[in-house]
Formats: C-alpha cells, sequence, structure tokens
C-alpha cells in the first residue's frame, strides 16, 4: 500500500486541531498551546505545519475562521468547527480507534 | 496572512518573556521556533496551489500501479469499453460528416436551395430580380455529355451551371479559372471546366490542358479550367461543368427548358422565415411572365431550405437510429464495466478502510477512484479509436458510392473531441457508483470478523440492478435490428416483375451531330439491334430508353380519349415511367405479356400510333372495362395512339416502390435518345458484356457506351443502403447480446462464489443439489426477466421512430416482439445455469474447509 508519507501525520495533526476546536474556538496560538496542555508536555504542534493544515482544513469546509479581538485587545483570527467537521472529527476518531487497536494486536500477537 | 503570524509570534514572545528571557532574546526565540515567515507564507501558497496536482499525481501513479496488478481485470474492462467507444466514435464520424459538417463552401450557412415550380431559367431570373432577401441566385442542372473526337468516346457526368454558381459556392479552379459573367451569351459559352479526376484520368494532370479544345455532344468547348479534387457538386460522379446559356432566349426557351435545380444566398442577416415569404408571394408574377397557363398549384408549395437538406437526403433518420443503437451498445458496456468495478472494489475493502483511517478524507478516496475510473475510461478510449479507424475504413468501402458526403468522412478533431469526451463521461458514468459507495463503507466495520453481511448484499442488489438494466437496453437494440432484418428479408422477397438473371445493360448515346432526328438514331439501334443478335450468347436482345433501377425512367401525363381535360395538375393521367422501347423489349427483360399483342417491325413510324400499357395503368384508368382498344394522347403529340397490349408490373426505382403505372412506345414511333441496350444472354453475361462496346463501335465510332454491367448488379445496388444499415445494426445487437450474458455470467458467478458456504452447507445437511440449482438459477433468471420486460416497453416506445425504414413489417412486429425476449431469456438461463452448475459440482466438505 502506498501514500505520501505526511498522510498519516497530516491526518493526526488534523485529529488534534479539530479535537482542540470541538473544546472551544480559538486562534492558531491558542491551539498549540492547548494541544502541549491537554498532552501533558508529550504532544508538541510542529508550527510549520499548523497553519497550513487549518488553511486546508477550511478548505474542506471542516472549519471556519473571523477576525476578533483577544482579551488584552490584539486581533486575532479565530477558528471554529463547522458542523461537517463535527461529524469528520467523530469519523477520524473512529477510524484512529479501530487503526490502534488492529495495531495493538499485531504488535501483541505472541504466536504466528 | 502577516497579521496572524504577527499575533502569534507576539504571543510566543510574551510566553518567553514571562519565562524570564530578556525581550529581544524572547523575540528571537520566536522568530526562530516560528521559522521564517517567508517560508510559512510559501509553504501555504504551495499547500493552495500544487496540493491539488500533487495529489492528482499520486492517484495517477497508484491508479496504474493497481491495474497493472489485476491484468485480467484491466483487459476485461478496456476491451469492453473499447468496443463501446471505439463504436459510439465510428457513428460519429458518419453523423458529423453527413449532418453536423457545414458544407465545404464559403459561407456555408447563408446557403440554400429553392424548391418551387418546374425548374425553369425564366423563374430564375425572376427570382433574381424580385427577391430582395436574396444576395444571389443560381441554377444548375445535371445532365450526360458524350466526350468525342479524342480516343474513345467517353459518356461523363456533367452539370449546366449559370455562370456565378461556382463564384458563389465560394470554390475556385486551379489551374485556370471559372466561368466569366458574359459567359452566359451564346457567343461566348462555349466554354467548359473539368473535374480534377477528369483531368488526371483523360489528360495527365498536363497544366497545357487550359485553353485546349475538347469536343462535347459534337460541338466543340475550351477548357477554362480545372476544379479542386475536393469540389464534388452536385454529385459525386460529376466531372464536367458548362456555363448555361441565359441570354437571348425565347419565350418557351426559356419557360420551358425545365430540370434545373435553384440555389441561393442569403443575404447578411437575413432569415429562412423573410426569404421563403418573399419567394413563395411571387406565385402570381410567375404566372403572369409564363407564356401558357398552369394548373393552379403551380408555385403554391415553394420553399426555401438549408442547403445542406438538399443534400444530405434522407439518411438522417437513418444515420441518427445508427447513432442511437450504438450509444445503446455503450450503456451496455457502461454496465458491465461498473460491475466489474464493483465485483472489484469487494475485495479492496481492507485496502480503503485503511487509507480511511490513516487521514484520507472521503472526498480523497472517491477522488482516487474516479481516477482509476478515468484512466480506465481513456484507456479504452484509446483503443476504441484504433477500433473506430478501422471501423471508419471498412465502412466506407460497404457505402453505396452516392452516399452523401462519403468522400469527407473520416477522423478529424471533432471527431478525436467526442471520443475524449465519450471516454470521460463513461468514466463517470460506470465509476462514480462504485467510488462513491467505497468511500462510505465504515472504515470500522472491516476490522470486526467477517462482517460482510450488510454491505455485501447491498452490492449484490446494485450489480443486479445494473444488469437488468443491461438487459433492458440489450432488447430494446436487439429488437430494433430484428425489425430491421425482417425489413431486409421482406425486401429480398419482392418480386420485381422481371427477371434479372444473365441480363446485360448498357447505355448508348449516338452523338447528336450525326443523328439529329428521332428517326436517324431508330435507324441506328435498328441496325445495333441486328449486329447484336448475331452476337453468341446471346437469345434476345432489345433497346429502350430506360431499365429497371437504372434510375433513368421518367414519367409522363396522358390525354384519354373521351374524358375532359383535368384543371388541376394533380388530377392529370400520370404515367410514373414512359419509356420507347423496341418490340423484345420485355421478352429480354423477362416481363410478361398478359393481353393483347407485342409491338411488331408494322408499328413503325407510317403507321397508326399505338402504345402498351402495363397492369397498373390499366387498372387504374380502365378499372372495369379492357384497356386494349382504348386511346390515349402524349401531351406533345398530335395524334391519338392505341393501346395494343397489357404487359405486367415492374418496379422501376426499388425493391420497395409500388408497382407504378407504365406506358411504352415502339422504337419507331417515339422520342428517342440515349438508349439502354438489354441483352438476355445463355448463361455467360460476362464475355457478352465484353463484346458489346467494340460491337458498338463497329456500328458509329463516336457513340460512347457507358454504365456497362448486369441487371442484377442494379437491383443488388439498391439494396445497399438498407443492407449496410441493417449490417451494422445487426452486429450492434450481436455486441449487446454477447456482453448482456457475459454481465449476467459474471453477476452469478460472483453472488455463487460469496455464498458457497451457505450452499455446501445446505448441500452437507442434505438438500438436494438439483434443488440448490434451482435457486441459483431462478435469481439469475428473476433479474433478466426484469429486465427483457422493461426492455420491451422501452422497445415498444423507441421502434416508433424507425416506421419510415422498415419495409413491409409494422414498429410493433409480433414475431420479432416474441422472439428477442424468447432469445434473451434462453441466453440468461444458460449464463445463470452454468456458474450455478459448477457451484453445486464442488465437493461441500471442500468448500467448507476453503472458508
Amino acid at each position: 500500500m502506498s501514500r505520501h508519507p505526511n498522510d498519516a501525520l497530516r491526518g493526526s495533526l488534523d485529529l488534534l486541531v479539530l479535537k482542540t476546536l470541538s473544546l472551544a474556538p480559538m486562534h492558531g496560538w491558542g491551539i498549540s498551546q492547548r494541544v502541549q496542555q491537554l498532552s501533558e508536555g508529550v504532544l508538541e504542534v510542529n508550527q510549520g505545519s499548523l497553519y497550513p493544515a487549518l488553511q486546508r482544513l477550511e478548505k474542506d469546509g471542516l472549519v471556519t475562521s473571523e477576525w476578533g479581538t483577544t482579551d488584552n485587545n490584539r486581533r486575532a483570527r479565530y477558528y471554529t468547527l463547522t458542523a461537517a467537521g463535527r461529524r469528520a472529527l467523530g469519523e477520524e476518531l473512529e477510524g484512529w480507534r479501530r487503526f490502534v487497536v488492529g495495531l495493538e494486536a499485531v504488535l501483541g500477537a505472541t504466536s504466528p | 496572512m502577516d497579521e496572524e503570524f504577527r499575533f502569534h509570534i507576539d504571543m510566543m514572545t510574551d510566553a518567553n518573556v514571562r519565562a524570564g528571557m530578556p525581550p529581544e532574546e524572547a523575540r528571537r526565540r520566536a522568530l526562530v521556533a516560528f521559522g521564517g515567515v517567508e517560508r510559512h507564507k510559501e509553504a501555504m501558497r504551495d499547500e493552495r496551489g500544487a496540493r491539488w496536482l500533487h495529489g492528482s499525481g499520486a492517484d495517477l501513479r497508484y491508479a496504474f500501479r493497481t491495474l497493472r496488478r489485476a491484468p485480467g481485470f484491466t483487459v476485461a474492462a478496456v476491451l469492453t469499453l473499447a468496443l463501446g467507444i471505439g463504436g459510439t466514435t465510428a457513428v460519429f464520424s458518419l453523423v458529423e460528416t453527413v449532418l453536423l459538417r457545414p458544407l465545404p463552401f464559403r459561407e456555408p450557412g447563408r446557403l440554400v436551395g429553392v424548391e418551387a415550380g418546374m425548374g425553369v431559367l425564366g423563374e430564375v431570373l425572376t427570382l433574381r430580380r424580385n427577391v430582395d432577401a436574396f444576395e444571389r441566385v443560381e441554377a444548375y442542372g445535371s445532365r450526360e455529355v458524350s466526350l468525342t473526337g479524342a480516343g474513345e468516346p467517353e459518356r461523363l457526368t456533367a452539370a449546366a451551371v449559370t455562370t456565378g454558381l461556382l463564384p458563389m459556392l465560394g470554390v475556385g479552379a486551379e489551374p485556370g479559372r471559372t466561368f466569366l459573367r458574359d459567359e452566359d451569351e451564346p457567343a461566348s459559352a462555349d466554354v467548359a471546366v473539368i473535374s480534377h479526376g477528369l483531368w488526371r484520368r483523360r489528360f495527365g494532370a498536363d497544366p497545357a490542358v487550359v485553353g485546349s479544345r475538347i469536343e462535347l455532344d459534337g460541338a466543340a468547348r475550351t477548357i477554362v479550367g480545372v476544379m479542386p479534387a475536393s469540389f464534388r457538386f452536385p454529385t459525386r460522379s460529376t466531372e464536367l461543368w458548362v456555363p448555361i446559356i441565359t441570354e437571348g432566349l425565347s419565350p418557351s426557351v426559356l419557360w420551358g427548358t425545365g430540370g434545373f435545380w435553384k440555389v441561393a444566398r442569403l443575404q447578411p442577416g437575413v432569415g429562412l422565415e423573410r426569404a421563403n415569404a418573399e419567394v413563395a408571394s411571387l406565385g402570381p408574377r410567375m404566372r403572369e411572365l409564363l407564356p401558357w397557363t398552369m394548373p393552379e398549384d403551380y408555385w403554391r408549395h415553394a420553399t426555401v431550405t438549408p442547403l445542406r437538406d438538399r443534400v444530405v437526403g434522407d439518411v438522417q433518420p437513418l444515420l441518427l437510429t445508427l447513432f442511437g443503437a450504438v450509444t445503446l451498445l455503450l450503456l451496455v458496456a457502461c454496465a458491465n464495466v461498473a460491475n466489474l468495478l464493483l465485483s472489484r472494489a469487494a475485495s479492496r475493502t481492507r485496502e480503503v478502510a485503511i487509507r480511511g483511517a490513516l487521514g484520507a478524507g472521503r472526498p480523497r478516496v472517491v477522488r482516487q477512484m474516479l481516477t482509476e475510473s478515468v484512466v480506465l475510461a481513456l484507456l479504452g478510449g484509446g483503443a476504441g479509436l484504433g477500433l473506430a479507424f478501422v471501423a471508419i475504413a471498412s465502412v466506407r468501402q460497404l457505402l453505396p458510392p452516392d452516399f452523401p458526403r462519403l468522400a469527407e468522412v473520416g477522423i478529424d478533431l471533432p471527431v478525436l473531441g467526442f471520443a475524449l469526451a465519450a471516454s470521460l463521461t463513461t468514466s463517470l458514468v460506470f465509476g462514480l457508483v462504485p467510488a462513491l459507495r467505497s468511500a462510505r463503507r465504515n472504515p470500522g466495520a472491516t476490522f470486526a470478523g467477517g462482517g460482510r453481511a450488510g454491505t455485501t448484499r447491498e452490492r449484490r442488489r446494485l450489480s443486479a440492478f445494473i444488469v437488468a438494466a443491461e438487459v433492458a437496453v440489450s432488447v430494446v437494440l436487439i429488437i430494433a435490428a430484428g425489425l430491421l432484418l425482417r425489413s431486409f428479408s421482406r425486401l429480398l422477397e419482392v418480386d420485381p416483375g422481371f427477371g434479372a438473371q444473365d441480363v446485360v445493360v448498357a447505355k448508348v448515346a449516338p452523338p447528336e451531330f450525326r443523328y439529329p432526328e428521332d428517326g436517324d438514331r431508330a435507324d441506328l439501334y435498328h441496325r445495333l439491334l441486328e449486329r447484336m443478335e448475331s452476337l453468341p450468347g446471346v437469345t434476345t436482345v432489345a433497346v429502350g430508353s430506360g431499365v429497371p433501377f437504372g434510375g433513368d425512367a421518367f414519367g409522363s401525363v396522358f390525354l384519354i380519349e373521351g374524358r375532359p381535360e383535368p384543371a388541376a395538375s394533380g388530377d392529370w393521367p400520370l404515367a410514373d415511367v414512359r419509356l420507347t422501347v423496341s418490340a423484345d423489349y420485355f421478352r429480354a427483360l423477362g416481363v410478361p405479356h398478359l393481353e393483347g399483342r407485342p409491338f411488331t417491325a408494322a408499328d413503325d413510324a407510317a403507321a397508326p400510333g399505338v402504345a402498351i400499357v402495363s397492369r397498373a395503368l390499366a387498372a387504374r384508368y380502365w378499372p372495369d372495362e379492357d384497356a386494349v382498344g382504348k386511346r390515349l394522347k402524349l401531351v406533345w403529340e398530335d395524334d391519338w395512339r392505341t393501346i395494343v397490349g397489357v404487359v405486367g408490373d415492374v418496379r422501376w426505382k426499388d425493391l420497395g416502390d409500388s408497382d407504378g403505372p407504365a406506358l411504352f412506345v415502339p422504337l419507331a414511333q417515339g422520342p428517342t435518345g440515349p438508349m439502354r441496350v438489354v441483352a438476355r444472354t445463355s448463361g455467360n453475361p460476362a464475355a457478352v458484356a465484353r463484346a458489346i462496346p467494340d460491337l458498338v463501335g463497329s456500328v458509329d465510332e463516336d457513340t460512347p457506351v457507358s454504365d456497362l454491367r448486369t441487371q442484377r448488379d442494379l437491383v443488388s445496388a439498391s439494396l445497399a443502403q438498407p443492407r449496410w444499415a441493417t449490417a451494422l445494426l445487426t452486429i450492434f445487437a450481436i455486441l449487446a447480446l454477447a456482453l448482456g450474458a457475459v454481465g449476467i455470467y459474471g453477476v452469478t458467478s460472483y453472488a455463487i462464489s460469496e455464498r458457497t458456504r451457505e450452499y455446501a452447507i445446505r448441500i452437507a445437511l442434505g438438500a438436494p443439489r438439483k434443488h440448490v440449482l434451482w435457486r441459483l438459477v431462478r435469481w439469475g433468471a428473476g433479474l433478466a426477466a426484469a429486465g427483457i420486460v422493461a426492455g420491451l416497453a422501452g422497445a415498444a416506445l423507441a421502434t416508433r421512430l424507425m416506421d419510415s425504414m422498415l419495409f413491409g413489417v409494422s414498429p410493433r412486429d409480433t414475431l420479432t416482439f416474441v422472439a428477442v425476449p424468447l432469445v434473451m431469456a434462453a441466453v440468461a438461463l444458460a449464463a445463470s445455469w452454468l456458474p450455478a452448475r459448477r457451484a453445486i459440482r464442488a465437493d461441500p466438505v471442500q468448500a467448507l474447509r476453503a472458508e
């Protein structure tokens, strides 16, 4: 089976972004901070891929964005999950879980 | 973008400052962590632009790889598609050339034909002066001329044209020129333009031919130009053009010499309706100018139609039917490929599920499967194009030579475009549903053990529906082909009324300068007949001004003694065919003599006028009396003729023709001109045919002999159009039947292979094999039955459009509508029985273990 090497990574980044946004709308910086926070430091979002990912998700209709102001009165672009995004999140999560279960089953096998 | 990044970097800087870094250090760290802003922007730009391309590139490579790994599937799919797309492209090239492509003249959209009146020159001149909607009005007429004076005399098809016609069409001569405006005067009209073919054949393509003199019908003309090879107007066989004299004509010639076709060019921006209105309103003016009274319906149905319609003629319904039929074939092909894809998709569920789980979104999966379909379709289209090329080449041989625009048929840009469009469209038709189905499937379900029940049943139902639809479409096509076949066989059964076996015919045209009068020509023919009777192998010989299927039988109106002269032109007694014949004409052709006596040598120029009529004419005008002894008169003659005999009816134009009333006058008493020699041989027509030109030459060396062939050939040529149409449609129908059978076989096989376990259990538990077999066959037969019923309904609607093409067969012909479903049912039963039989033969224990 062949696919572009970044597919899996892209998939996981999308998942993280969608999940984070499902909790509350926020801007790019906020997303990267929140992921770090929720994973207790294990996962760190690669800054270089975050904005391209957001752009792609917006193009696919899974998130929308608009300008807003932060608490300290600065302008920032806020991203929100759309209904389609919510659905996609559900599917991606389901698929991801199944994959992991399968993976573990293989890795944990003791007999051929 | 910039502002967003700036915000992000600022926040990062703030965080660093809070962590204890000095401000400049904090900012520097943040910038480094974020990476170059420009690089980001570039990456995002690339994302936007290249992402689509990159995805497609990967999809394409992936598609090729998977197709290569399943060669059986790929070959089957590509061949099926090649068949469908190739056939459709080939027929489309015919349709495009004949029906869609504009005529090869300057601004062809503005050229129109005027169908009105008798076709006399006076009408042309009046139209010129009175119709503003026309920029120009010209005329042309076909005739045959004899080329003599240099070597073997030859009979050519020529066209007399008004001097402005060729410039109006916008075609010039090369080398030389076309006619000058004033070459329509008697003094300067002794010119001619020849065709490229004649130039090559007779003059060796010598440029010096321009300015040289030739002899046509005994009169000298100067060749002024050669038309290009592609110019074939008004017919394919026209080789010579001469100017029509329109100046200095007496009214009786101006309004009496008919047979010209009128063609005009509309003023720019003027529509057909206005031209029609103007032309129609000229009726009264024409009557004013005509030197004699015309019947009431003269000029009543005057119309102006696009010139293209006149050229294309009645081939349109035929071509459209063919195109419809081949499109049905393409649909059947698509159905088979769709089923192939569905079956294959079933075995790729795991692969698709993993791709889905690892981040390929649903649109991505669909796109990838569609790419595969497009690749398949393009491969099929490419192969189909090759097939179309071969098909077009062979069809060009099959078609009769007078098929409109035959020379222009070939593969050109619009045809290529069509092939491409057809490929892409078919890829959507057969690929979309399987692609959407694959993507929808929940990846989770595949990983649960077994887990195929729900989706498999759905897929089987979808496949079944596709096959049923395929069967329906095939049934429509096969019924259409069946109707044409029956129609064609009915045509072949028609008794033409004469015996075509072993009869040779040839056209003979004595030159006018040596035989100016009817009597002179009659003498020549008599001499010719004497000579021909002594030819070995000849049993009976005769001459006549036309032969059946020869295209040279013209009609006349006549008067009947004792009945009033009719008022409207529709009421005149009409003989569809009026011929001048020698005494043995009917015997030579094998036409039975029914009543009275034949012509004899006593019926010469001095004797009282006589005539022979056909049974149809006698029955129509003397239904309750004996026609023999009655008198009739041809309108240009002064004396009445007595009917002395009645002969059997003959089909004159083609086998589908009705038995037209015919009138015959003896050779010594009638108008003569070029005639056909008819020679019945005792069995070797070819040998006799070879001897005829020399024999004619020995009687008069300047009399050309042309169109030398057997009467059988003439009959056969008249069947050419129905023959090729029926042949093509039958080929499509057979292909559809084969594809349909393959489709049923495939679907049944696959359905069975998935339930092998279930059936193995049933058999192991004691169910009789026959019982299980019957269940399997019933499923396959069931969906075929549904398809057949739907197909019958569709055919009942569709064949109504074929009415004009059928002879002796109704579009709802019972035999066809019963036979075709039976054949289809038999094929479907066989196609579902074979895989079922194989399945139950298998050892149930083996089958269970293999699971």
